[in-house]
This record gives C-alpha cells, sequence and structure tokens, in this order.
C-alpha cells in the first residue's frame, strides 16, 4: 500500500484560555514518508500524545499547518477529508477505556466496515472479519467473534482494537503507547505483530511511548524524536540517536534508564542534572526550556533564544541545542545575535 | 482482620496439589543474619468462581541490608506476598499456611501469622515499613504532609523507639531531606500539590519515620517518568547503603530488579520458580520462564537483538494445570512435567530453581541456543 506523506509545518497547539493557556505542542516540524515509522518518546506532558491526536485529525492544531499529501488538512474537501479520516486511524493507550463494554467483538469490527461501505455482501463482511482477527494473531477467529471485552485479557483487548484500526484498510497508524498496558511477556508479541504489519502491509507508524528500550526495538529501521515541553529537542535515525545522542535531554534520559543488565546498568554513566524540577507549561523558562536543568547551560546563550528544532544539523540529525551546535562545528547555524555574543567574549579575555 | 481468616492451617497439602518438598538450602540459609524468614507460605482468595491461589508454598529468607526483588507478571501473586508479609492482606485472602517470621533488632523472633492487633500494630512502621504502588492512593488528599506523619507516629508508636510527641517534626524533617524533599516546602503541603515523584518520595520517608529495618516496595517506580524514576532508584540506593535497610521491591520490571537487587525470585503463578543472586539470574538463568522473561526485555544499549515472546498467557489462578504450572507455555514441557510439580533444587551455590529439566535448560543458555519453536521473531 502507497500511502501519502503526512507532514508538520511549524505546528503549535493551545489548551486553555487567557493567563491559564498552555502551549502543548510548540513550533513542532516533521514529515514522515510512506511506509516509514517515527516514534515520539518523552515524559509525561510532554506534547507526544497531543501531538498524536493531530495527526490522526482528532484535534486541529492552533498554529502551523498539517500536511497530508502536501495539501494543508484543514482546507480538504468533504471527500478528501473522508479519505484521510479512513486512511488515519489510532490506536488507544489503554483497550478498557477504548472498545465499547457492552459490544462484542463481532460488533466492533462490523461497524466501521458496514459504515465505509468496505464490503459488499454478508458473505464477504464474514472472510474479512476472519482475516483481521487473523492478521492480529486472535486465532481462531471463531473464538473471539461473539466475546466481548471483559472476556479478554489485556493483550488480546489491545490487538482487537489493532483490528478494529485495521477494517478501514489504513495507510497510517497512530500508536498511541500501545503496549505500556500489557505485561512484559505479551508486550513482545504485540510490538512484533505490528512490526510485521508493517512490513506485510507497508503501513506507515507513528508511535508513541515514553520508553525508551521499546521505541528502540519498534523504530530501529526509522526515526526517534524526543519531546520535551511541547518541543522536539532531538529527531534522528534511531541507532543514531541511541548511540550517539546530541540533546543534553536526549543524553540525560538514556544516561538514565535502567538497563535490564546488571553489570551494564551498574557501570552506565549517569549525567548529573542541575535540578530535577520539571517547570511548569504555565510557566515555562525563556530560552530553551530546558536550560534550568541543563548540564552545559551557558548564560547569555541558552536563556536567550528558543533554539530551533534544526539548529544542530548533522546529516538529518537534528537536535535543538545552542551550545552543542557550537560544540559539533555548526556556530554558522545560531541566531546572529548569540554568534556575536560568543564570539566577542574570547576578545575581551 | 479477623483472627478466624489468619489462623494458621497446620495439615500440609492444603491446595489441590500434593505439597511440593523443598529440598533447596539455597532458598533458605542465605548466609548472614536474617531479618525475616518465610516458610511454606500459602495465601488465598476466596473468588465468586472459587478459591484464587495467589501464594503457593513460598520460603526465603531475607538478610540483613540485603535488597530481594520479587519480579513477575500481573498475577504472578508478587503483590500479595508484599502484603502478606506486612498482613495488609484483603479480608477476601487468607494465609492458609506457612510461617512469617521476623527477627527485631532486639534479636526477638516474632511469627506476624500470629500476632493480636496490638502488636500488629506496633510491629508494622518500627519494624517493617511497606511503600505501596500508587503514591496518589496511598496519601490521604485532604491531610498534609506534616499530618501524616504525626498520624503515623500516634498509630505505630512503642516505647522502644524513643521518639516523643515533640520530636516527630524533628524526625520527619530528618526523613524528608533523606529522600532528597525541602521539608519547607513540603511539610505544609497536600498531596494534590506535589509532583508524582515527589509524593513517592514523601512515601518512602514516611517510611523511615519510626526506623524500620525492613522496607517491602511495590512498584516504587511504575508510572513514573524516566529522570523522576532516576531520583527515586538513588533514594532507594542510598538508604540501602548508608542505612543497610533490607528490602524486598516487587516489580515487573527487569531493569529495576538489575540496577537494586542483591538477589532475584521469581514469581510465576504464586510461586518462587527461581531465586539466586542477581548475577547468576540474569548471566546463568535456569528457569525457561526467568530466560523467557530475559528474552522479552528490551535493552538499550547495542544493536537491536531479537525479543522473543513467551507463548501463551498466564494461568487461571482459580483452575491451575496439573504439573509444573508453567508447562502449558514451556518449550521444555515433557509429560513429567504436567504430572508433577518440580521442587525448589539447588542448582548452583545460592541459587535454585524449580525446573525438571534445569539441566538442559542450562546446557542450552550456555551455548546461547534459543528454542526456534517458541521463537516469535521477525
Amino acid at each position: 500500500m502507497k500511502g501519502q506523506p503526512i507532514q508538520f509545518e511549524h505546528v503549535g497547539r493551545l489548551y486553555g484560555s487567557g493567563k491559564q493557556t498552555v502551549r502543548a505542542v510548540d513550533d513542532v516540524s516533521f514529515m514522515i514518508e510512506p511506509g516509514h515509522t517515527l516514534c515520539l518518546v518523552g515524559e509525561s506532558g510532554c506534547g507526544k500524545s497531543t501531538t498524536g491526536r493531530m495527526v490522526a485529525g482528532l484535534i486541529r492544531p492552533s498554529e502551523g499547518r498539517v500536511l497530508y499529501g502536501g495539501q494543508d488538512v484543514s482546507t480538504l474537501s468533504k471527500t478528501e477529508a473522508r479519505h484521510y479520516r479512513r486512511a488515519v486511524q489510532i490506536i488507544h493507550q489503554d483497550p478498557y477505556a477504548s472498545l465499547n463494554p457492552t459490544r462484542s467483538v463481532a460488533q466492533i469490527l462490523t461497524d466501521p466496515l458496514l459504515h465505509h461501505k468496505m464490503v459488499a455482501s454478508r458473505v464477504a463482511l464474514g472472510n474479512r472479519l476472519e482475516e483481521l482477527l487473523q492478521i492480529v494473531g486472535l486465532t481462531p477467529p471463531a473464538d473471539f467473534l461473539r466475546k466481548y471485552p471483559h472476556q479478554l485479557s489485556g493483550g488480546q483487548r489491545q490487538r482487537v482494537s489493532v483490528a478494529r484500526a485495521l477494517t478501514v484498510g489504513p495507510e497510517f497508524i497512530v500508536a498511541d503507547e500501545p503496549v505500556s498496558s500489557v505485561d512484559v511477556s505479551l508486550r513482545v508479541s504485540l510490538l512484533n505483530m505490528l512490526l510485521k504489519l508493517q512490513r506485510d502491509q507497508g503501513v506507515t507508524f507513528l508511535f508513541i511511548t515514553h520508553d525508551l528500550a521499546v521505541a528502540k526495538h519498534f523504530a530501529w529501521d526509522g526515526r526517534i524524536g524526543v519531546m520535551y515541553l511541547g518541543r522536539m529537542v532531538e529527531l534522528a535515525p534511531t541507532p543514531q540517536l541511541i548511540g550517539d545522542p546530541v540533546h543534553p535531554y536526549a543524553r540525560a534520559l538514556i544516561a538514565a534508564l535502567p538497563e535490564a543488565d546488571p553489570q551494564v546498568t551498574r557501570n552506565k554513566e549517569r549525567l548529573r542534572l542541575r535540578s530535577a524540577e520539571i517547570p511548569s507549561l504555565l510557566n515555562l523558562p525563556r530560552g530553551c526550556t530546558f536550560h534550568p536543568r541543563c548540564p552545559l547551560y551557558e548564560e547569555g546563550l541558552c536563556d536567550q533564544e528558543r533554539p530551533a528544532e534544526d539548529v544542530v544539523d548533522l546529516d538529518g540529525h537534528l537536535a535543538a541545542c545552542f551550545v552543542m551546535a557550537r560544540e559539533l562545528g555548526q556556530e554558522q547555524r545560531l541566531p546572529l545575535a548569540l554568534r556575536q555574543a560568543r564570539r566577542e567574549e574570547p576578545a575581551a579575555v | 482482620m479477623a483472627s478466624s481468616m489468619i489462623g494458621r492451617a497446620t495439615a500440609p497439602g492444603m491446595g489441590k496439589d500434593e505439597p511440593i518438598l523443598e529440598t533447596a538450602a539455597a532458598v533458605a540459609r542465605a548466609a548472614g543474619d536474617p531479618v525475616l524468614a518465610v516458610r511454606d507460605l500459602e495465601v488465598g482468595y476466596r473468588a465468586a468462581r472459587g478459591r484464587v491461589q495467589a501464594v503457593r508454598r513460598v520460603s526465603f529468607d531475607l538478610k540483613k541490608g540485603e535488597s530481594l526483588a520479587l519480579i513477575g507478571e500481573s498475577g504472578s501473586g508478587k503483590t500479595t506476598l508484599g502484603l502478606a508479609l506486612v498482613r495488609l492482606l484483603p479480608p477476601s485472602a487468607s494465609v492458609t499456611h506457612g510461617d512469617i517470621i521476623f527477627f527485631t533488632s532486639k534479636g526477638d523472633e516474632i511469627d506476624i501469622t500470629e500476632l493480636d492487633n496490638d502488636a500488629l500494630r506496633r510491629f508494622r512502621w518500627s519494624e517493617c515499613a511497606m511503600v505501596f504502588q500508587s503514591a496518589l492512593n496511598a496519601l490521604n488528599p485532604v491531610m498534609r504532609i506534616e499530618d501524616h506523619f504525626r498520624d503515623t507516629f500516634k498509630a505505630h508508636k512503642n516505647q522502644e523507639n524513643g521518639l516523643d510527641e515533640r520530636k516527630v517534626l524533628e524526625r520527619a524533617r530528618e526523613c524528608l531531606r533523606f529522600v532528597q524533599l525541602d521539608p519547607d516546602r513540603v511539610l505544609k503541603a497536600f498531596p494534590h500539590q506535589l509532583s508524582g515523584g515527589m509524593r513517592q518520595r514523601v512515601m518512602i520517608g514516611l517510611s523511615l519515620l519510626l526506623r524500620p529495618h525492613v522496607l517491602i516496595l511495590d512498584e516504587p517506580t511504575t508510572a513514573l517518568d524516566v529522570l523522576t524514576q532516576r531520583s527515586i532508584i538513588e533514594v532507594l540506593r542510598r538508604l540501602k547503603h548508608e542505612l543497610q535497610f533490607a528490602m524486598i521491591f516487587v516489580s515487573h520490571d527487569l531493569s529495576l530488579a538489575a540496577e537494586l537487587a542483591d538477589r532475584v525470585a521469581t514469581m510465576y503463578a504464586g510461586r518462587i520458580v527461581e531465586i539466586g543472586g542477581v548475577d547468576e539470574m540474569f548471566y546463568h538463568p535456569r528457569h525457561p520462564y526467568t530466560i523467557g522473561l530475559l528474552r522479552a526485555a528490551p535493552t538499550l544499549i547495542g544493536a537491536r537483538e531479537d525479543l522473543v515472546s513467551i507463548p501463551g498467557s498466564p494461568p487461571d489462578l482459580i483452575d491451575l494445570p496439573t504439573g509444573c504450572k508453567f508447562h502449558p507455555r514451556c518449550p521444555y514441557a515433557t509429560e513429567k512435567c504436567s504430572a508433577q510439580d518440580p521442587p525448589l533444587i539447588d542448582v548452583a551455590p545460592g541459587q535454585a530453581a524449580a525446573c525438571w529439566h534445569w539441566e538442559r535448560v542450562a546446557a542450552d543458555w550456555e551455548a546461547g541456543k534459543v528454542y526456534e519453536g517458541t521463537a516469535d521473531t521477525i
């Protein structure tokens, strides 16, 4: 299945009003090519789910544009919008909450098939239901069709959510923490099932997780974007981001994560943050929002302007950090004022 | 808790199965002074469909200053075991067999399954404290943090810990500083004014109030963000190294065990199926379930390795499979496994596993062989 690329152009999303306004997503840009994977990681409140919901068209951006196949999603005609909503599906975190408890698996899957007129006959419907359950590994299908969500385990429920997303033959799936509520042993088979989906059907994924290790496993051939307080602070191909992170926040996350290997985890180098407190979205620090916690903080450089998402650009490995841009020989990418400020300093000494 | 429910049954074999004879020395006598000894513990819940056998024949020792991780998936009985140790089981649960013996700081032995309510109240918090899974639910939302400290003191004080009413707040400040919180800010605050990580640290600080020497932590870092999780890990590390706490922490997270535990016990369907030193458990596991958990855990360092899931799903605790409870999901299972539940036997110094085929498992693991039949790789 060949789909359309989805692109974010300086997208922002505000919640609340007046003094109580928070910018949950702030000037985020990225592009996801058909068949590829982008994984968003970050701590709670970093805006990753809001970004996912904007991709899925569940909420509209307050600033910037979301482009689908090069066209602004908000200007799509009625038919085009219908097509977009069908092409992009979302799998929610909690399958308890996202499946209607009073409807059987068969009903849950039949509704969207009929609504979008995906099947022509009763026989075709039956076949399609079986096929969907086969794909998500709920076999034999006949055992599951009449079951209700409460009769299924967490992992099975999540598989039903995936099957529901697949009913309409999506080209793009937004998976918001799809394995967080599932036990370790079942988590892997769910992840592998989603990977197989991508391999066999070329589905594009925006995968949202707080777990870097899961992100690494799922998006090894794709990219990971690290978000912090609504901003994308680093975006890079997975092996580079895990192996050679640039942004101090990404480095702190990777260093802080305990590993399931006693020797590795004992010998891991930790990164000391200057503060453990996460600033409130209502009262964000000036300049780089990570600066009050950042071990690389430099007065006059970090607390002035907000670093653009691509201040550091090493062949598509992007990071929003002025200090690292300078360290990595990309000073010319700094805003003019900051560049001069730096240049004057050694002269004065 | 009504006394009838905690009355000990002395007759062996309360479960459906024949009693399992544990022969493993490793389970029990870990070298050093024990602070806690659990012997043949069985806990069950009453449910509409029948009896849930949540903990079955669990025995282990915990020595001074040691941290033991109980790992396993949901429904493996690890939380129930933790609750049973401080006798906080819900009314529908009861200890049907076994002993839980604490060795107090003064050298007494108390079997907590036999304590009356008064003695139990004195025992909790001053000998052994528990930190619960969700710090938000464990703190009273309409009480300031300082009142939590006062209440805990009033409820659990005894003559011996040398603390009087006036000194409580002083001690509370000490505890909060130890968990890296600013007492001036935190003491007057209500729980909702603190972040998740701060609340979890308050819980840990509160548990230190009456200077217990055993701490039981149920999923101490679950649902916390990575950097917050790290700060909790550092606090627990200090507790262990500076105050020589003995800790039992219950977790589904192998990486937390790798980070904090001296010994690790894997639980499956209510039993400890393998127990041993942390390095042995991670580098030389001998039970197929421990191996299954290790193979399913993604790591961050290095290239991507294939993750392998454990086939099937956890057993129904009301209607357990016969024999070894893991056999329906186990690649090594034979007829013997479906007929007889294996006892925990010594497989190496300080390590025990409950598997009939542990020698084959060991040979395969050391040779780097994975059972192809179960590999769900991509």
